[in-house]
């Protein structure tokens, strides 16, 4: 009996070890190879121990990146629009979301659902109409083409007012007695007790932000706007045998959000769950 | 006094949705109107007209005769039609796997995840190396192995099959959480009484999870279907919908007419024919819902 059970989890450990290096030995070799010279990756081919330790180690693709190819400028670009998304939507969405969970006021049923049919029409349907607006408001090349769209969205009202109909209405009542306005209770007692929520909406904003690409590549034309994806496309367009740097902008790219996600994976879970699944 | 403090509330509550009606008016409702509206028109985008000329459904009946539009509308129907059962199977039957309550899973469910948390950008960028014919990890597998070495990408047969291990790669890891959270959902209850009439792990992961879960299945399947209808990105980076309009799809189609030949018109129908595809697929889901299948 016991040996069975032993012999049960070697199985079970192999099969998950098996479908890891599937995520892992491709990694890996990206990983490897943006720390080699040009040459080198066109040498080691050979699936051996050798392909996954690199010989003549660099920081050369890393540097030149920074030197050449303008990334500090890409990600200075990327920072900065994903600041200003974030903050202005947490504020914006859940302002809303605090207005339709608990003031009451005429049309307020009617003003949520029209928001909602939003959530029906995806952003690539969306992409042609927008591109026009932004075009007639002059804004193409400019970083509000990419923040003014972000800064409100039906699904993080949404969001909010779920986490804020959850939210015990017996505290807010006690403050209105003791004369608390309705945006002091918004801003100094509904908004730091929702930190879970805020937290999951924020790194999903986080991310959202960093990894567009279909919008600001419909928007930018001037290289100097270029958000990181679109300058990581770029370089793979433009110089597509400096292999070396393509494999270090990859990393690059990818290195903050396993980062964030690494410290912060128990709200990403929440965030799942949030999203309206039930078993 | 009473009926002061109403209409104060009622003021305050239009003044905190204002800002959030006005971004989302200005920037996804009347979009959706106007894509109707465009889908309608002729545009000449060089002279940077903002108003088109009219045209009837000439755009809709054009799109019926447009073979590179029915090529992108059937490459994107099979590539939903494979990834879709595919990667709903590998993502529930690794959510029991990393379901198993034993030593280090919790690292095993980390490094699944780890390609969700890359862009798609990025894993394109990373497959399209692994699949490069000179010196690409794909080929130095194969000859590990002792088979040939092959072109992948740049193969019109295999082209899209490559896309499609790449997508399910980067995505599958994300299903497979949200099928986990919807087995820890379940009672451990249901499966002790289970065992204890003398069901089988087998008999109870067919007889207890997979109803217990229908509301799960269905949503993984209907998202998968969703995202896989509007796949764009890595057809951009790895193919631009070749070799030979064998990775063309229909957002990518769009995109082309839209931006490089300046038919704005005419896309914005294809994209309106996209939008109602998708819709359908919501209503199916509702309807779904609603009843208790």
């Amino acid at each position: 009996m016991k040996k069975q059970r032993v012999f049960k989890k070697i199985i079970l450990y192999s099969i998950l070890v098996l479908i890891s290096l599937t995520i892992i030995v491709p990694l890996l070799w990206v990983l490897v190879n943006s720390f080699r010279p040009d040459e080198d990756i066109g040498r080691y081919t050979k699936f051996s121990i050798e392909m996954f330790f690199p010989k003549n180690a660099t920081m050369d693709n890393y540097i030149e990146l920074f030197k050449i190819y303008h990334f500090g400028r890409y990600i200075l670009n990327t920072l900065v629009i994903t600041a200003i998304v974030t903050a202005g939507s947490l504020i914006i969405n859940s302002l809303a979301a605090y207005s339709f969970a608990r003031l009451k006021f005429p049309g307020r049923k009617l003003i949520f659902t029209i928001l909602l049919i939003t959530l029906m029409v995806p952003g690539e349907v969306m992409l042609l109409p927008q591109f026009m607006i932004i075009r007639k408001l002059d804004l193409l090349d400019k970083f509000s083409a990419l923040v003014l769209p972000a800064l409100a969205n039906a699904f993080g009202i949404f969001f909010f007012r779920q986490a804020f109909l959850d939210f015990p209405s017996a505290i807010e009542e006690a403050a209105t007695i003791d004369g608390c306005g309705k945006f002091r209770i918004y801003s100094r007692i509904i908004m730091p007790l929702t930190k879970s929520p805020i937290i999951t909406m924020t790194i999903m904003t986080i991310t959202g932000q960093w990894d567009s690409f279909i919008w600001p590549l419909t928007v930018l034309r001037d290289s100097k706007k270029y958000t990181i994806q679109i300058g990581v496309n770029y370089l793979f367009g433009q110089h597509s045998n400096q292999w070396g740097n393509i494999f270090a902008s990859a990393i690059i790219t990818a290195l903050p959000m396993i980062i964030l996600f690494l410290f912060l994976q128990k709200y990403y879970v929440r965030g799942i769950t949030s999203s309206g699944v039930k078993g | 006094m009473f009926i002061k403090r109403k209409t104060k509330e009622a003021i305050l509550g239009y003044l905190f949705v204002l800002p959030a009606v006005i971004l989302i008016g200005m920037f996804a409702l009347y979009p959706i109107i106007r894509l109707v509206i465009m889908s309608f028109q002729e545009y000449n985008m060089l002279s940077g007209d903002d108003i088109g000329n009219f045209v009837g459904f000439k755009n809709y009946i054009n799109a019926f005769h447009d073979n590179d539009f029915l090529n992108a509308f059937k490459n994107t129907l099979g590539f939903t039609l494979i990834v879709v059962p595919i990667q709903s199977l590998l993502a529930f039957l690794s959510a029991l796997l990393v379901n198993k309550k034993i030593k280090g899973i919790g690292v095993f469910r980390t490094i699944y995840y780890l390609p969700v948390v890359m862009s798609f950008v990025v894993v394109s960028i990373f497959w399209k190396m692994i699949y490069d014919p000179m010196f690409g990890l794909a080929n130095s597998i194969l000859n590990y192995f002792g088979l040939e070495s092959q072109k992948f990408l740049a193969n019109p047969n295999q082209a899209m099959i490559c896309v499609i291990i790449m997508c399910i790669w980067k995505s599958w890891g994300w299903y497979m959480l949200i099928f986990l959270s919807g087995l820890q959902g379940i009672s451990k209850d249901v499966y002790e009484a289970a065992a204890i009439d003398g069901a089988s792990k087998f008999e109870a992961n067919s007889y207890i999870t997979l109803p217990l879960l229908k509301r799960t299945i269905l949503f993984v399947c209907i998202m998968t279907t969703m995202d896989s209808l509007k796949i764009y990105t890595p057809i951009h980076i790895m193919t631009s919908g070749g070799p030979l309009g064998k990775t063309d799809v229909i957002v990518y189609h769009i995109w082309q007419q839209a931006f490089r030949f300046n038919n704005m018109g005419y896309a914005s129908a294809l994209a309106v024919i996209l939008f109602i595809i998708i819709l359908l697929v919501t209503i199916f889901q509702l309807k779904l819902e609603k009843s208790d299948y």
